[in-house]
C-alpha cells in the first residue's frame, strides 16, 4: 500500500505528540476539566430524568387545605363536597407526615396505607411480588421501611421491632415486614410505610382528619379546569397539580444548575488561559521546528496540516477520555465524594442507582469549548510564524 | 514512525472503541426494569420529591410544601443543622459512629 502525504503528515503528528512533553500536560488537564463537567452533568441529568418519568404516578390533583399560609388537616367533610364533580375518577384522603428521629437526626416520612383500598392494594402488589395483603390487614403494627431507614435500623439494633413515640410521648412498637426496592432509594430513602390507622395514632391526628386528598382524574385535559371547581367548591384550598409539581422539580434543577455553570465557568477561564498562553507566541524550540520545516521543503499549508492533526488528536481524545472516566465515575462507581454536593449532609446515605442520560446539547456545549478552542489556539500562532521568512524565525 | 507515535496511535484508536462500546453497554442493561420499580415505588408512595435531604423535612416533598416554609420553623432550626450552627448535634447517632471511627 503506498503511503500518501497526508498520511505521512498524519504519522508524523503522532510522532510529535508523544514527543512533547507539553502534549501529556495538556492531555491530563483538559481531560480532568471534562470529566469533571461531564461528571456533575450526568448526575444531574440522571436525577432529572428520574423525576421526570416518574412524576406520571403521581396523583393529578393534591388538595391541601391552608389557612394563615399555613397547611392544616383536611376534615373527611372535603370530599362529600367534591365527589359529584364529574370527571373524577377517584378520590383518596391520605395521611402522611413526617417523624423526627432524634437518635440519628432524621427526618422519617410516615405514610398511612390502607391495604383494603383498590388504590393502594394494587400498587403494593406492583412493588412487591409476593405481599400478603390478608397478613397486612390483620394487625396493624407491621411497616414498610424504605432502603435508607432499613439501614439505620439494622445499624441500631432496630431490627426485629422498632419504637416510635407518638405526640402524647408514649411510644408504639413497630414490626419489619419487608424492604422497598432497593433500586428506587433515591426515592424511598426516608420512607416508612405504616397501616392508616397505625399512622393516625403516631402523627396525632383526630379521627375524620387528613392531611391531604389526592384526586385522579379520567381526562387529563381537564386536570386545570376540576382543580379550579375545586378551589371553587372549597374555599380554603390550595390544589397542586401535577404540573405544578412539575415546575417546583425545574426551579430546583435551575438553581442546581447554578453549580454546573461554575463547573463550566471554570472550564472556559481555563480554556481562555491555554489560548491566551499560545497567543502570546510559540516558544523557541517550536519556532525552529517551524523554520526546519519550511527549509527542507514544507508548505505552510502542510505545517498547518500537521499541527491541525496533532492539536486535534490531544485535544478530542482528552473529551473522549473525560467523558469516558465520568461515565464509569458516576454510572458504574455510583459517584463517591462527588454526589455528596448533591445529597448535602445527611444521616440517611443511600444506595444510589442512577439511570444512564446522555444530554448531547451539553456534550456538544463541552466539545465546542474544548476541542475547536483549543485547535485554534494552536494553529493561529504557528500560521503566523509559517508565513514569516524563514530566515527571520532562524535568526 | 517512532515507538511513541504507536504507542499514542493504539492510546487514541482504543480509547475510541471504549468509548463507543461503553457508550452501549451502559445504555443497556435493565433500564426497563429500573424505570418500572421506580415507577412502582412513586405510584405507592405517590409523594413527589426525591430523598436526597433528610435532615430538613421541608426540603422532602419540596413540591407539595411552600418554597418559603424554611422561615416557618423555630429559631432553634435543629432540623436545618448543616445550615445552622445554633444546635450542635454532639448527643446524635452520627457523631458517636464519628468519635467511635477515630478511637479505633
Amino acid at each position: 500500500m503506498k503511503i500518501t502525504k497526508e498520511l505521512r503528515i498524519f504519522l508524523f503528528a503522532l510522532t510529535l505528540t508523544a514527543k512533547r512533553k507539553t502534549s501529556y500536560f495538556i492531555f491530563l488537564i483538559l481531560t480532568i476539566l471534562v470529566f469533571l463537567i461531564s461528571a456533575a452533568t450526568f448526575i444531574t441529568e440522571s436525577i432529572k430524568k428520574e423525576l421526570f418519568i416518574t412524576h406520571e404516578e403521581l396523583p393529578d390533583i393534591v388538595i391541601q387545605k391552608v389557612i394563615g399560609g399555613r397547611q392544616q388537616y383536611v376534615p373527611y367533610s372535603y370530599v362529600d363536597k367534591i365527589l359529584d364533580i364529574p370527571g373524577l375518577k377517584d378520590i383518596t384522603p391520605r395521611v402522611w407526615g413526617y417523624y423526627y428521629f432524634d437518635y440519628a437526626s432524621v427526618n422519617f416520612s410516615i405514610v398511612g396505607v390502607d391495604p383494603l383500598e383498590p388504590m393502594y392494594k394494587k400498587s403494593l402488589e406492583d412493588a412487591f411480588a409476593n405481599i400478603d395483603i390478608g397478613k397486612l390487614t390483620e394487625t396493624e403494627d407491621w411497616m414498610i421501611l424504605g432502603y435508607g431507614i432499613a439501614k439505620l435500623f439494622d445499624e441500631i439494633a432496630y431490627r426485629n421491632e422498632a419504637y416510635f413515640r407518638k405526640p402524647d410521648g408514649e411510644y408504639i412498637k413497630f414490626v419489619p415486614y419487608k424492604q422497598l426496592d432497593k433500586k428506587s432509594a433515591i426515592f424511598n430513602n426516608d420512607i416508612v410505610i405504616i397501616s392508616k390507622n397505625a399512622a393516625r395514632k403516631l402523627l396525632g391526628l383526630e379521627e375524620n382528619l387528613y392531611t391531604d386528598i389526592a384526586v385522579n382524574v379520567y381526562n387529563k385535559n381537564e386536570i386545570v379546569t376540576i382543580a379550579a371547581k375545586i378551589r371553587d367548591r372549597l374555599k380554603d384550598v390550595r390544589t397542586i397539580t401535577k404540573k405544578d409539581v412539575l415546575n417546583s422539580y425545574q426551579n430546583v434543577f435551575s438553581y442546581k444548575t447554578g453549580f454546573f455553570i461554575a463547573l463550566f465557568g471554570i472550564l472556559l477561564f481555563t480554556m481562555m488561559v491555554i489560548v491566551i498562553d499560545k497567543l502570546s507566541g510559540l516558544n523557541e524550540s517550536e519556532k525552529t521546528e517551524i523554520g526546519v520545516f519550511k527549509t527542507v521543503g514544507w508548505t505552510t499549508f502542510d505545517i498547518l496540516k500537521l499541527k491541525l492533526y496533532e492539536s486535534f488528536i490531544i485535544s478530542f481524545h482528552a473529551f473522549i477520555a473525560g467523558i469516558l472516566i465520568a461515565m464509569f465515575y458516576v454510572f458504574t462507581f455510583k459517584a463517591p465524594i462527588f454526589i455528596d454536593m448533591f445529597s448535602g449532609y445527611s444521616s440517611l446515605k443511600m444506595q444510589y442507582n442512577l439511570i444512564f442520560v446522555f444530554n448531547l446539547k451539553i456534550m456538544f456545549f463541552i466539545f465546542i469549548s474544548v476541542v475547536p478552542f483549543y485547535v485554534a489556539s494552536v494553529l493561529i500562532p504557528s500560521y503566523k510564524i509559517a508565513t514569516t521568512d524563514t530566515y527571520e524565525v532562524f535568526r | 514512525m517512532s515507538k511513541g507515535g504507536i504507542f499514542v496511535l493504539i492510546f487514541c484508536l482504543l480509547l475510541n472503541v471504549l468509548f463507543i462500546l461503553s457508550l452501549f453497554v451502559i445504555n443497556l442493561p435493565k433500564f426497563e426494569t429500573a424505570v418500572s420499580s421506580l415507577k412502582a415505588n412513586v405510584k405507592l408512595i405517590g409523594l413527589p420529591d426525591i430523598s436526597l435531604v433528610t435532615e430538613a423535612r421541608f426540603i422532602r416533598h419540596r413540591s407539595l410544601s411552600d418554597t418559603y416554609s424554611i422561615f416557618d420553623y423555630s429559631s432553634e432550626s435543629r432540623e436545618v443543622f448543616p445550615m445552622s450552627f445554633v444546635y450542635d448535634i454532639s448527643d446524635s447517632y452520627m457523631s458517636e459512629k464519628v468519635i467511635l471511627n477515630e478511637n479505633n
